[in-house]
């Protein structure tokens, strides 16, 4: 019997966890009074960006039967959406943030060089491993 | 005793004070026209006797009566002085507490009184500046460079006096410095009450509220330096008064009050207030403000105001009152400007704090530009005084000496700080030195005594106005040693705000007119740098008086100062136009001051934005010069090359720490005074626009700041006050 064996799509989940966080930490830095940086349009915009980047996380990591364009253009958006957010949370001087947002970098590239494709483009992929595996 | 002889007693008793309350009055409308020779006024003998007495009957009558005089003061005060012209056109009224200066006197006084003790204490902060000469040093040395790391929150504080601007009340600028002394943390509000808290734990111990009027009758916020402390030489235990607070409020009433409780000393004024406007009686178009503390010295009140900026030509001359700490009674008024010219021209006022050489009984006064500031062909005159630093005797208010800082000043270039006195150690001699900062961005570096330069101050020839009517003086001051806290040249485009603002600002700067320091403002409009806003800000510096290390905190700020002919100033006022837009009066010209921003906001010039340095004041070397503090823009901060605007002072240790707040990033810091390294910072609520305070109680070291917040940096305010020690 052929064994499932379609890969778990680990960079998509770390960046889904990532973003996560992040969008944790940036509300924390919005509405914590006293950091130095809370309510401010800097704090605002980071929790949006972070908070787009949950969105672009979960539909990488739960959406399958993307087009190959759409795939590549959301993961695209993950990209500057991460660099983006990172050079703001640097600005803020968010260091956490940063550092997530380099964890997420990591994530994206594991996601775009190692992750098993989802999408339509994913099935020979799958088959052929499907293949491999009998 | 028969009950006979018990009320005859009694009523002998009863006779005999009234007569002597009488004589006591009598005494004291003798003396309140002194006599042209003056003499140790009998004002305050009478006021001491009935304290020494503490007779009810005698101080429940006081207010009474001292109420009835002020209600007759302004015709009876004014008619009471008498003036005397001193030095450089200056003039003395002396009150009823005052004893004129001889008119043909010069020099030092030869018989100073001695300093004050507990204003000595190396425990205490008590005055805005930590002490008299303005030194913003503490001997304390418990917090090193090497443990500073360590510093956490002692405790915290807030007063609930802030605004935001979007109520009734005016925004709150707060930039008290809080005092230590009399085992109590006195702190100012924006809103003129006064604050007394355990200086371990932060926690109130008495508060003092004057319900004062929160409008902005002068200056656009709600301001406060904070407050001023004075005690009797021999405090008497258990009677009231014999320590004091003082507030001043923005429409120039004077409260003090009870140090130890915080009740009003109801011989002091009336019913302990004094309202220093009544001798505003010429061009009064606003109250004369007193947001800054007055200096005390020697039994009195040393006090300056703040007025209303760009509005008048015709306002408020400038005057130093020193009133006795006791009664708050006029000793004297000095005037900076001459009699001559002040229906035309008017502040040339103190608005900043003073400093005081106890040894010597001088009193050196910071004095600002005349009005109106930017256009100057409305008082032609030479005006010797303003704009400079000048020394009066303490005890008569004559000038000793005086040093005009800018001639003929049309750049807004109000000496703005104390001078910091000093004893410099220079080719093998101790020379009584004081370092004066300006908003020009030199360090003029005098003998206190005689106010002659100790590094050489030049007279450059400087840009001639094409404005017509104006008379731009041919030179002006200039000090090479030591190097000015700001370069001499103004930084250029910044290349990033140029492409962010595709040339705008090249294009802008191409159009305007600038001639190196000291470019008069014209019709097209003038690069100004430094500005109004300095160069050095109130702050002011601090040294270490063992090593002779100065260390001093600048802004690098570039404004357009743009002249606008009266016609097209009240065409541009009926179509709206407000924003930095100011009338100056009646003279033909309005005025327009901008900071030169491109659309998106960025400076259109290079950093840094701010600066600190520190000076050896031996050799007159700098040591070191860096950028301070970060500009903080929507959250983001920038980067630390670029330093920030800061505004608030430094404060030196022995121990070789320099601890300030005063930048826009909203963080105080500690540095390393022998490198300009930061060693420490933490993050406070705002721009902590102040001078920290240091003490040492019950065997620790506090820092203590005020984090107020400052429109000019950012709109971000708070009521905070926050104390940094060691952890046990």
């Amino acid at each position: 019997m052929a064994k499932h064996t379609r890969g778990v799509a680990y960079g998509a989940w770390l960046l889904l966890a990532v973003s996560i966080a992040a969008v944790i930490v940036a509300a924390i830095n919005t509405f914590n009074v006293g950091n130095g940086i809370s309510y401010t349009f800097g704090t605002y915009l980071v929790l949006f960006s972070t908070a787009m980047l949950v969105i672009g996380s979960l539909l990488i990591t739960f959406v399958r039967g993307m087009s190959r364009g759409l795939s590549g253009f959301v993961s695209a958006l993950l990209l500057i959406d991460l660099l983006g957010t990172g050079f703001a949370s640097y600005l803020l001087e968010a260091t956490i943030l940063v550092w997530l947002m380099v964890a997420g970098l990591i994530a994206w590239l594991i996601h775009v060089f190692a992750d098993p494709a989802s999408g339509k483009r994913s099935h020979p992929t799958t088959t052929n491993r499907e293949a491999m595996s009998s | 005793m028969t009950r006979h002889s018990a009320l005859t007693l009694l009523s002998t008793l009863l006779l005999a004070s009234a007569l002597g309350s009488a004589h006591a009055q009598d005494s004291q409308d003798e003396d309140s026209a002194p006599g042209p020779t003056g003499g140790q006024p009998q004002g305050i003998t009478d006021i001491e006797g009935t304290q020494t007495d503490g007779e009810n009957g005698e101080q429940s009558q006081q207010p009474q009566q001292d109420q009835q005089g002020q209600q007759d003061q302004p015709t009876t005060a004014e008619r009471d002085l008498q003036t005397t012209p001193t030095l450089k056109k200056g003039r003395v009224s002396t009150g009823p507490a005052g004893t004129p200066p001889a008119p043909d006197a010069q020099g030092l006084d030869p018989t100073p009184p001695q300093p004050d003790e507990w204003m000595d204490s190396p425990n205490a902060w008590a005055t805005f500046n930590g002490d008299l000469r303005a030194q913003k040093y503490s001997p304390a040395d418990q917090i090193t460079p090497e443990n500073v790391g360590q510093l956490e929150k002692a405790w915290e504080y807030h007063t609930g006096d802030v605004s935001d601007g979007s109520g009734d009340i005016p925004m709150t600028v707060w930039s008290a410095t809080p005092l230590f002394v009399n085992e109590t943390l006195y702190i100012g509000t924006p809103f003129y009450r006064i604050i007394a808290l355990d200086p371990g734990t932060g926690e109130e111990k008495w508060s003092f509220d004057p319900d004062a009027r929160l409008e902005a009758l002068t200056q656009p916020d709600m301001k406060n330096r904070g407050v001023a402390y004075w005690q009797a030489d021999d405090p008497q235990e258990g009677e009231a008064c014999q320590k004091m607070v003082y507030i001043g409020t923005m429409d120039a009433k004077l409260y003090g009050v009870d140090a130890d409780t915080g009740e009003p000393c109801s011989e002091f004024g009336e019913s302990g207030m004094v309202n220093v406007n009544q001798w505003n009686t010429v061009n009064d178009k606003w109250p004369l403000s007193l947001l800054q503390p007055p200096t005390v010295y020697n039994d009195t009140l040393y006090l300056g105001w703040a007025g209303k900026d760009w509005t008048d030509a015709a306002a408020p001359p400038g005057t130093v009152f020193a009133l006795d700490a006791r009664s708050g009674e006029l000793k004297w008024m000095f005037h900076a400007l001459p009699e001559e010219v002040i229906q035309r021209t008017g502040t040339a006022n103190v608005w900043a704090s003073m400093s005081v050489d106890p040894e010597t009984g001088l009193v050196y006064i910071p004095v600002s530009s005349p009005s109106p500031n930017y256009y100057g062909g409305n008082r032609t005159e030479e005006l010797p005084l303003a704009t400079s630093v000048t020394a009066l005797d303490a005890e008569t208010g004559r000038v000793v000496w005086s040093r005009q800082l800018v001639h003929h000043d049309i750049w807004d270039y109000d000496t703005d700080a104390p001078p910091t006195l000093v004893d410099i150690e220079k080719d093998g001699e101790t020379i009584p030195a004081l370092v004066q900062t300006s908003k020009q961005g030199f360090l003029y570096v005098l003998n206190r005594e005689t106010g002659e330069p100790i590094y050489p101050i030049e007279e450059r020839e400087v840009p001639a106005s094409d404005i017509e009517g104006e008379q731009a003086a041919p030179t002006q001051p200039y000090v090479p040693t030591p190097e000015p806290v700001i370069p001499d040249e103004w930084p250029g485009v910044s290349t990033l705000a140029d492409i962010v603002s595709f040339g705008e600002c090249s294009r802008r700067a191409e159009q305007y007119r600038y001639e190196g320091k000291f470019t008069p403002p014209s019709l097209e409009g003038s690069i100004a740098f430094p500005p109004t806003t300095g160069g050095t800000q109130w702050g002011g510096g601090a040294v270490n008086p063992e090593t002779g290390i100065y260390v001093v905190n600048s802004n690098h700020v570039v404004q357009i100062y743009k002249l606008i002919p009266r016609d097209e100033f009240q065409q541009a006022e009926q179509q709206g136009e407000t924003g930095g837009y100011y009338a100056q009066g009646d003279v033909p010209y309005g005025f327009h001051l901008q900071t030169f921003l491109n659309w998106a906001g960025m400076p259109c010039w290079k950093p840094p934005y701010g600066t600190i340095a520190a000076y050896d004041l031996k050799t007159g070397e700098r040591l070191w010069n860096k950028p301070f503090g970060q500009v903080q823009k929507y959250g983001f901060y920038m980067p630390a090359s670029w330093g920030s605007v800061t505004i608030g002072g430094p404060v030196l240790t022995k121990s070789g720490l320099i601890f300030i707040g005063a930048s826009m990033d909203s963080r105080v810091r500690a540095l390393d005074v022998e490198t300009g390294e930061e060693l420490w910072r933490s993050q406070v609520e705002a721009p902590a626009v102040s001078i920290p305070a240091t003490y040492t109680y019950q065997g620790k070291q506090y820092v203590t700041f005020i984090v107020g917040g400052n429109s000019i940096l950012l709109p971000k305010v708070s009521d905070q006050v926050v104390s940094y020690a060691l952890p046990d």
